[in-house]
């Protein structure tokens, strides 16, 4: 018999670990009751509850009770599971260090009853804790192979080690709880393989059935039965939160009610809504685990999520096909069978607040044997009772106005009339056994309270809703400010470590969390995090821009060179800042001119450029970058046509620094329509087609004219009107010449510019053409002499122009 | 050379992995699972890491998988490190800056100590990257004349940084970098010379306290750098002119932490000297890791340097130059009377201070053949000013050509050398 629970026992525990939780191990236990001594399991199921944090006194005296008590190893390993597989996630710890210390120094009986679980055992609690506790949990298992007797088979702590492997993997990047797709070597019994590849596929087939909403145990026979368990579950950690806090008046209360409620639930048929009911009631007093991926012990077994007709042990996939149907699993011996709830009941879904989704189920064979407390009267039904009236007064402790809208709110209770739980509270209020401040009353007025009533015990976590409530031991002092970045919480968190040879040697694994922990981005060709803040999404663009041109750069390494440049001097180190530059992504330029003669320093650069240029025939490919946005080929093929240069004289492009902007532009250049220019070839190039245009028409206009023969009378004021145009034209050239493309940061708002640049350039075209137009029309009235004049004009403007340009190239040519 | 198989190194939890490369042989490392550092840079999943001629440690806080292509001297992986203690090290810096955000006032000034191959520069390192990898800026102060981790041997440098510590170059060659690269780093230099601080202290002094002068200067403007701190890397000297130096650091950039590193006696002597002076002493253990490294192995170093400075790194390549320069546009100078006599050697009651800080000339000949001389960016020669005067860079010899009056040097860059003043060390490097 004892051989079957545990044929069938992994597969639950592999079920309920996949939903996160860390409850308890089915019922393995149940059975075994009678054979085992009731007292051993209570004595040492107290003293285990008391190891909530890494004592070496309990851990020791728990070992040696072990020792002593070897003839019940089966049941004080079934309890350790248990509290394995119920412990609040970061109290699991500590009872892995029994079990280890169990091993290594009893060792005996043990080793065959741990290895028997050992592999789901580990794994799940492994799975649940936070990555410090995982550190502490693998150096554990690091320790066993080479122990200095065989604890457990090889190829058991392999299993038990490939799964903490491909669990460390799927956690990589990611804190969802993991589930059931990163243990696949859970098992240590190869006929449940099968199942464990089936898990996913069956919450697949099971549709509405989300990771996190476990499918009903099949451990568990009725509604009530699961009840019961949450409310012994509960009243456990309440009682956990009696011993950590003696002062713990909320907790004492509870723990007071819960028992009454126990009791109530015993002998008391109850309907499935108001076993509901109590449920949700209960879940708000459950002191929640810590965030993911640690999902709370929530007694699952209590709350069938499913609305699915089926009886809860049917549940599809909830077994291993392999395995026959699970037999129900028999009552709890001390239990009354007096809950003969159909199987079948169709529960509506619990809307627990999320850190309530239930995760596991508790072992049942835990709560197995009553608690020794007085039983009260069972609960008299009040007709209509809703369990509200009582005021909202005397909280224990200061809570804040329970806000909390986020959470979907608790059905509650009013719409079911009649029920007989829903009378339970106000019942219990009747009687007087809750009293005016009854936590429980408080509990319903608030029902998103995750944390009735009471501060919970240090060690339990608190959860994140109540940040705003008193947390003492977890607010830093006077740290917890407003413009703090959570970075820098996180650090401050960890409380001030004493620059002093002691503190710095102490353990914190919170500290590895600050390093690696928080930031959620990382960029994957550096493995460089965002320190999380609220531009973090900007900073890693500006990494991966980064990372794009020095890739780019790298491409490019084979046509262009790089050079390392020279240092800058003292005071412009002093006063420069990298963060500026870097931001910007701007290259470094140290321009020597600068600090020996400011008023030349313009033509020196120049100079310097050009002299460097002649030397140098590379430009850097990221000056392109912008030119088209952010389109990375467009702009590879912008660098490229930049670099052919100038698309009418083939020239390249004069590249020089902008003192003013700190940036480097490309001297006399323009865009036109996607093509870059020489200003000055391109307003050559307008001009030419001005004058075709002015020449073709004034050549009709000429061939009008001489046949008119009109006056000469006109002609001075026509061509009068003619010189502002060409000024104009001349006007429009100089300030195209000035206009240096920004190429460097070029980018999408730049754009526009560039397109309003073409476009006056289009506008002067038309403006020339208009004037040509006019100017023809004029010219029809002047003698044929005319048109000549006009280009003569234009030819001594074109002259100023190439004047300019060779002057330009007199300058470079001296350089 | 390189073995096509990679290895697989399966790392625990706080495990590090260390190897050494010899600088013929290229090694790949990459890092399969889990995460992993460098001296505290953060390796990427799944990225190729190339290293030569190296000695690293990749430490694992979560348990790694590591493949590594190629041929290693020396690897394995040890299960004790400090980097615990490192680490809370670096946490309590942290509080620090986050205090002193607060309160707008200095980050943490830190200055760390210790003899020589104790892992100084790599705990530095692994301080500044973890303050990086939190979004600060502090300045790096490098004072291991000997070494040059920054720039070149024989250098005293600050170096702001912001970036991330490159893995593969460190951050001494990244020193300053191509126009496009985009983690330039700007280092300020000061060319002392002299592999040890002891061969011409004074002018180490006098460097040091204008190091000192302009990185506060710079803390008073750059505010992020101010409440980042620095973090100050000595030379391995702890005897009476280490101390000296040690106080004088103390003094000029207010040191207010000291980590000693590896040495009982150090700390026990920080400990006394700076009871209640309101500066923290804490000494940390040396990683088993740091190896003593060999003339041969520092000499190696130094010349890997020296090509990087000129040629990069093989992911980085960078193009020199070569030109020819006159004799007579140039001015090669030296400090000191060429070497220096040891002072037992002087008169009785000579001052051998006058010759320390003595600027000459020296005549171009075929001695400076293969010498790597640092440009100064003086531009007149005043003395002592010019002692003081920051480095424009270096430039190596490669050719002299006496007959004609020329030498052909390499150049970092393109274009004309821009200052005239040229330093004279003792540095040379054979270039291959």
């Amino acid at each position: 018999m004892y051989q079957q629970q545990y044929q069938h026992q992994p597969a639950q525990q592999r079920q309920q670990q996949q939903h996160g939780g860390v409850g308890g191990g089915g019922g393995g236990g149940q059975n075994r009751e009678p054979i085992d001594p009731f007292q051993a399991r209570q004595l040492y199921r107290n003293e285990l509850a008391t190891l909530t944090f890494n004592s070496k006194p309990i851990i020791t005296s728990l070992t040696i009770s072990a020792g002593e008590n070897a003839s019940v190893s089966k049941v004080i390993v079934q309890t350790i599971e248990e509290r394995l597989r119920t412990a609040p996630a970061n109290q699991k710890l500590p009872t892995l260090y029994l079990i280890d210390s169990i091993l290594k120094n009893v060792g005996g009986p043990y080793l065959n009853l741990f290895a028997r679980t050992i592999v789901t055992l580990f794994l799940d609690a492994y799975a649940v804790v936070d990555s410090s506790a995982k550190a502490s949990f693998e150096k554990v298992l690091g320790t066993w192979p080479n122990w200095t007797s065989q604890l457990f088979p090889k190829e058991l702590i392999a299993k038990i080690e490939q799964g903490v492997r491909s669990m460390r993997q799927q956690k990589q990047g990611s804190y969802q709880p993991s589930s059931s797709h990163g243990k696949p070597q859970q098992s240590d019994r190869s006929r449940e393989d099968p199942y464990s590849q089936n898990t996913n596929k069956m919450y697949g087939s099971n549709g509405s059935q989300n990771r996190p909403t476990p499918p009903p145990a099949p451990v568990e026979s009725s509604g009530d039965n699961g009840l019961l368990k949450d409310i012994q579950l509960l009243m456990l950690q309440k009682q956990h939160a009696m011993i950590m806090n003696p002062n713990d008046q909320a907790s004492a209360k509870q723990v007071g009610i819960l028992q009454q409620l126990e009791s109530l639930v015993k002998t008391t048929q109850l309907t499935p809504e108001s076993s509901n009911i109590i449920r949700q009631q209960l879940a708000q007093l459950w002191t929640p685990a810590p965030a993911p991926p640690v999902l709370p012990v929530f007694p699952q077994g209590g709350m069938p999520t499913v609305s699915s007709p089926m009886p809860p042990n049917m549940i599809p996939g909830s077994m291993p096909p392999m395995q026959p149907p699970q037999p129900p699993q028999p009552p709890q011996p001390p239990q009354p069978p007096t809950m003969p709830l159909p199987p079948n009941m169709p529960f509506p879904p619990p809307h627990f607040p999320p850190q309530f989704q239930p995760g596991s189920i508790p072992s049942s064979h835990m709560m197995g044997a009553p608690l020794s407390m007085p039983i009260p009267p069972a609960g008299i039904p009040m007709p209509g009772g809703l369990p509200m009236p009582i005021p909202p007064r005397s909280m224990p402790m200061p809570m804040p106005p329970m806000p909390i809208p986020t959470m979907p709110n608790a059905p509650t209770p009013p719409t079911l009339p009649g029920a007989p739980a829903a009378n339970l509270f106000a019942s219990l209020m009747q009687s007087g056994l809750l009293g005016p401040n009854g936590a429980l009353a408080n509990l319903n007025r608030n029902p998103q309270s995750p944390m009735l009533g009471g501060t919970p015990p240090p060690p339990m976590p608190i959860p994140l809703p109540l940040t705003s409530a008193p947390g003492p031991a977890l607010t830093p002092p006077t740290l917890d400010r407003a413009d703090q970045s959570e970075q820098d919480r996180s650090v401050m968190s960890l409380g001030l470590i004493e620059l002093s040879s002691q503190d710095i040697q102490r353990r914190r694994p919170a500290a590895i969390q600050v390093m690696y922990g928080t930031p959620p981005l990382q960029c994957n060709q550096c493995g460089y995090r965002c320190p999380k803040s609220a531009d973090a999404q900007k900073k890693m663009d500006s990494h991966l821009d980064w990372h794009f041109r020095q890739n780019r750069r790298m491409k490019d390494k084979a046509k262009k060179s790089h050079s390392r440049s020279w240092l800058v001097g003292e005071e412009d180190w002093i006063h420069s800042r990298e963060g500026d530059l870097s931001q910007s992504q701007q290259p470094v330029f140290f321009d020597f001119a600068s600090g020996v003669n400011k008023t030349s320093k313009d033509e020196q650069a120049l100079q310097e450029e050009i002299a460097a240029m002649k030397e140098q025939i590379v430009s850097e490919a990221t000056l392109a970058q912008g030119l088209c946005g952010n389109d990375r080929e467009v702009i590879a093929n912008v660098s490229s046509l930049i670099a052919k240069g100038c698309s009418i004289c083939k020239e390249k492009f004069i590249k020089v620094w902008n003192e003013a902007e700190e940036e480097w532009s490309y001297k006399n250049a323009v865009v036109v329509d996607k093509m870059i220019y020489h200003a000055t070839c391109h307003a050559d190039l307008v001009r030419s087609t001005a004058r075709q245009a002015a020449a073709a028409a004034a050549a009709n206009a000429a061939a009008v004219a001489t046949a008119a023969a009109e006056s000469t009378s006109a002609a001075s004021p026509s061509l009068s009107s003619t010189l502002p145009t060409g000024s104009e034209l001349s006007d429009t050239t100089s300030t195209t010449a000035q206009m240096d493309i920004k190429d460097e940061d070029m980018k999408e708002d730049n754009k526009p510019e560039l397109k309003m640049e073409s476009d006056q350039h289009a506008q002067s075209q038309e403006d020339t053409k208009d004037h040509d137009m006019t100017l023809a029309a004029a010219a029809s009235t002047t003698d044929s002499d005319l048109p000549t004049s006009l280009k003569r004009k234009l030819e001594i403007d074109n002259e100023e122009e190439s004047q300019l340009a060779s002057k330009k190239s007199i300058l470079s040519e001296d350089s | 050379m390189t073995s096509p198989e990679p290895k697989e190194w399966l790392l625990d939890e706080e495990n590090e992995l260390r190897i050494e490369i010899d600088f013929d042989t290229k090694v790949k490392l990459r890092l399969v699972t889990g995460t992993a550092e460098v001296f505290g840079t953060e390796l990427g999943q799944n990225v190729d890491y190339e290293f030569s001629g190296r000695k690293i440690a990749v430490f694992t806080w979560h348990g790694c998988k590591i493949l590594i292509t190629g041929t290693c001297s020396v690897e394995y992986i040890a299960n004790e490190t400090p980097m615990l203690s490192y680490l809370n090290t670096h946490i309590a810096l942290e509080q620090r800056r986050v205090l002193a955000t607060q309160n707008n006032k200095a980050g943490p000034r830190v200055l760390i100590v210790g003899p020589n191959d104790v892992g100084k520069t790599s705990l530095s390192k692994m301080l500044l990257s973890y303050a990086l990898r939190q979004s600060r800026q502090p300045i790096y102060v490098d004072l291991d004349c000997s070494e040059g981790s920054i720039t070149m041997p024989g250098c005293l440098t600050a170096t702001p940084l912001t970036e991330m510590i490159d893995v593969e170059e460190g951050f001494g060659s990244s020193a300053t970098s191509a126009p496009t690269a985009g983690s330039a780093v700007m280092p300020l230099a000061y060319y002392y010379g002299f592999p040890s601080p002891k061969d011409n202290s004074k002018l180490y002094s006098l460097l040091l306290a204008r190091l000192a002068q302009s990185v506060n200067r710079r803390l008073e403007e750059d505010e992020a750098a101010r409440t980042s701190g620095i973090v100050i890397d000595t030379n391995g000297l702890i005897d009476a002119t280490g101390y000296e130096i040690i106080a004088q650091c103390i003094k000029a950039f207010s040191v207010d932490v000291i980590i000693v590193l590896g040495h009982e006696r150090l700390y026990a002597d920080m400990t006394r000297l700076h009871k209640n002076s309101g500066v923290a002493v804490i000494k940390l253990a040396k990683s088993g890791g740091v190896v003593e490294r060999d003339n041969a192995f520092r000499r190696q170093t130094q010349n890997q340097k020296i090509r990087e400075y000129f040629y990069g790194t093989s992911k980085s390549e960078l193009a020199p130059y070569s030109t020819m320069i006159n004799f007579h546009d140039i001015e090669i100078l030296q400090v000191g009377e060429g070497s220096l006599a040891p002072s037992s050697a002087l008169p009785i009651g000579e001052d051998r201070k006058v010759s320390e800080t003595h600027v000459v000339n020296v005549e171009p000949s075929e001695n400076l053949l293969h010498s790597v001389l640092a440009v100064s960016n003086a531009d007149k020669r005043i003395e002592p000013d010019i002692l003081e005067t920051n480095l424009a860079g270096f430039i190596y010899v490669s050719e002299i050509h006496d007959s004609r009056k020329k030498l052909t040097v390499l150049s970092p860059c393109p274009g004309r050398i821009p200052k005239k003043f040229w330093w004279l060390g003792s540095l040379k490097w054979a270039e291959d």
